[in-house]
């Protein structure tokens, strides 16, 4: 009697398992656009802290005044190209 | 009945993992979104399976339920609840058991932090159901947590008395968590490889997870180290065992990728490297369960022993033909225009960092394979020992400390001459100073003196950049408290990554403190005589036999002085169990912040009179106030930064808010 509950308990958990994963497969969902955004905004996240990191290093006299600005001028760009990207339409 | 419905959760797992892969991998095919949703509920559906799985064996364990072979052999009726629980993973099935449960939480967190990015989240999905079929189907037909026992024994054998102790309840799990947790970083760089997306967000995404499983397998390591330091008798925390090499290779290829990220990600270089080095840690984390699980080379730490080393074994060539395979397919992507513009610049320290890094690796390879190279090729087992890891890893590991002290204050592509001199003046005259005020206070060991001379070096290298940081931040007219706070806050990756460099050398100096200086003395003394030692006197004050369940206790008591002042009373124990048959010391420690005291009953006669084996190990506590230190560090630099959208919103260098370059 025990046994037969068991089995139909373990019967049941299986076909709830079973519906729980078989229901999505009939729905013809589209799949999600959102990497070129995602990266875009990695870019521009990368080039934003190392605009920080450089801002830091420059101020407490870790590199001279022409390596600071030709780095920054490259940050700058890479950061302002990635956000005109985003606010584009995020590519 | 637990034991019935663990094996139908375990089964049910292996067929959901295999249909995640499958419909995931059609969803890909077919751009069907209603596939892939499938494919992420099978992850759930695993994750949920493996959770019932493991509740199961904590109730069969609870319940005593003898007629699961496990329960068996890790508990008995007298265990403590706690080491009953422990148990789970104090038998190879329930430590395989316990990986599949940490994976289980690794996937549904890796997965859902992969939400933004669908064109990675479907194929690193099918990575990491890949290790959870791997896992899943070992724990169904491998090594079966729920395998039964016919006719069920009386009682269980127990756990293994070493493994009663609270450092090695939490050592696995925490080991693990580190462990297991390379296999996400491993599935998103997968993910970039296979879709060709290779930007800046796999690295991104990739660098948060390996600093939490680094976090952790540091924290495993220490816990191990502690165990080993308490439980063992011995008196040390490491010994090059391969179990602690085991788990130390993916941690050091972790460490190595930590730093080169940020070369990738400031210059745009180290791309391929980055992918191999996750790969490789990944790697080495099955390779070291290989080792551990195997038992092909033996192992004080080795108490789970099964025979699915061939099955790791074959995993692992896969992990590493698909890996460094899509990794030489996506070789020409990868490849990048950025070189290195000087010598002298954050990227060489940083290049030369990896390169120590992964020479540190290689060394503890072959040093742990020796015994398994020599076997096949001559037929006997030698071990090379701590005498070749001691002499090849030390200068390694003064390397990479030069480097920690000399790479923060490099900038970034090249350093004059006279940055140089100005950034490295006062560091440089603070050890040399320091360093002479320790040989005349008698540190004449010259080894240990220039580790702590370089540990102060490093020490001055991250106090200057707080200062000079702060200065900056004062000089705005923010209050000296605000403006550190401030200064950490803001960038804290940076000060995350000294705070985990200030534990490093808290760990190091306690690491020669304890090796160089460790002393130790023997005395046979009957109750009520003293003996002194190191400055301490020590007075025998009598045995006493006690009991525990399933327990058999022989304490002794020792009072303790240093000089004049009473430090109270030590009890060193030797235990016997019962069932095992087998005896542990239990070791008496006073620990102050200057040294630890040690103290073993080795022996005693029947006449009352006790052997005490005294140890004095300076600055170990270091060694763990160093852990604490290292993971806050690592939380700090976990932490989720604020996310700026525009240029304007840095504090950019206007005069009004920056002073110029250099000034104090």
């Amino acid at each position: 009697m025990i046994e037969d509950a068991s089995a139909a308990a373990f019967l049941v958990a299986a076909m709830a398992l079973a519906w729980y994963l078989l229901a999505p497969t009939w729905r013809r969902a589209p799949v999600e656009a959102g990497d070129a955004r995602a990266a875009l905004e990695a870019a521009h996240a990368v080039a934003l802290r190392a605009l920080q990191d450089l801002e830091l290093d420059w101020a407490t006299g870790k590199l001279s005044d022409a390596d600071y600005h030709a780095q920054r001028a490259t940050l700058e760009d890479a950061a302002a190209r990635a956000a005109r990207h985003l606010d584009g339409g995020g590519a | 009945m637990a034991g019935e419905v663990g094996r139908f959760a375990v089964l049910a797992a292996v067929v959901t993992a295999a249909y995640g892969i499958v419909v995931t991998v059609l969803g890909i095919r077919r751009q069907h979104g209603g596939l892939l949703e499938a494919g992420r509920r099978a992850a759930t559906a695993w994750a949920l399976l493996v959770a019932l799985a493991a509740a199961a064996l904590w109730t069969a364990l609870l319940q005593r339920d003898f007629s699961v072979r496990f329960v068996a052999l890790a508990s008995e009726s007298a265990q403590p609840l706690f080491y009953t629980l422990t148990a789970f993973w104090g038998g190879h099935d329930g430590a395989l058991l316990l990986w599949a449960l940490i994976l289980a939480g690794y996937l549904v967190a890796g997965i859902r932090a992969l939400r933004g990015h669908p064109a990675l989240q479907a194929p690193a999905t099918v990575v990491l159901l890949a290790v959870a079929l791997f896992f899943s189907g070992m724990l169904a037909w491998a090594s079966d947590p729920f395998a039964r026992l016919v006719p069920p024994p009386p009682d269980g054998q127990g756990l293994n008395p070493l493994l009663r102790n609270p450092w090695m309840a939490a050592h696995p799990p925490m080991l693990y968590l580190g462990f297991v947790g390379m296999s996400v970083p491993f599935a998103i760089a997968i993910a970039a490889l296979v879709t060709g997306r290779l930007d800046e967000t796999w690295v991104a995404l990739a660098r948060r997870w390996v600093l939490v499983a680094w976090t952790c397998l540091s924290l495993g390591l220490l816990f191990g180290a502690k165990w080993s330091y308490v439980v063992l008798g011995w008196g040390g925390y490491w010994a090059w065992d391969p179990v602690e090499n085991a788990a130390l290779m993916p941690w050091l290829v972790a460490t190595a990728f930590l730093h080169s990220i940020q070369i990738q990600e400031r210059r745009g270089m180290l791309a391929t490297w980055n992918v191999a080095l996750v790969i490789l840690a990944f790697g080495l984390t099955l390779f070291g369960t290989f080792l551990v699980r195997s038992g092909i080379i033996a192992s004080v730490h080795s108490f789970a022993l099964s025979a699915v080393g061939p099955a790791f074994l074959s995993f692992l060539a896969v992990v590493l033909l698909v890996g460094f395979g899509l990794l030489a397919w996506r070789w020409d992507q990868l490849r990048r225009e950025a070189a290195i513009e000087a010598v002298v610049s954050r990227e060489t320290a940083f290049l030369a960092n990896n390169l120590l890094f992964m020479v540190a690796t290689a060394v503890v390879f072959v040093g742990t394979i020796f015994p398994a190279l020599t076997e096949a090729i001559e037929g006997v087992k030698s071990n090379v020992g701590p005498p070749y890891f001691n002499r090849v890893m030390t200068p390694i590991a003064v390397g990479l400390l030069v480097l920690m002290g000399v790479g923060p204050l490099l900038p970034w592509r090249r350093a004059s001459p006279e940055q140089l001199a100005r950034n490295f003046a006062w560091p440089a005259a603070a050890a040399l100073l320091g360093g002479a005020v320790l040989a005349a206070a008698g540190v004449r060991t010259a080894g240990a003196l220039l580790v702590f001379v370089l540990v102060l070096f490093v020490v001055a290298t991250i106090g200057l950049e707080a200062v000079r940081g702060m200065r900056v931040r004062v000089a705005r007219g923010e209050p000296v408290a605000r403006a550190l706070g401030q200064l950490v806050w803001r960038n804290r990756r940076r000060y995350g990554g000294y705070t985990v460099h200030l534990g490093v050398l808290l760990m190091l100096a306690g690491v020669a403190g304890s090796s160089a200086f460790a002393t130790q003395s023997q005395a046979t003394v009957g109750a009520g005589e003293r003996f002194q030692f190191g400055g301490y006197t020590l007075e025998f004050r009598g045995l006493d036999a006690t009991e525990r369940p399933g327990i058999d206790v022989v304490e002794a008591t020792v009072a303790v002085w240093r000089g004049e002042r009473a430090l109270g009373h030590l009890r060193p124990r030797r235990l016997f169990y019962r069932t095992q048959g087998q005896p542990m010391h239990e070791v008496a420690i006073r620990a102050s912040p200057r040294e630890d005291l040690y103290v073993i009953l080795a022996d005693w006669t029947p006449q009352g009179r006790a052997t005490l084996r005294v140890l004095i190990h300076p600055l170990v506590s270091w060694l763990w106030a160093g852990g604490g230190i290292l993971a806050l560090g690592a939380l700090l630099a976990a932490l989720p930064e604020r996310r700026r959208r525009h240029l304007a919103a840095l504090p950019l260098g206007e005069p009004a808010a920056w002073p110029a370059a250099g000034a104090p």
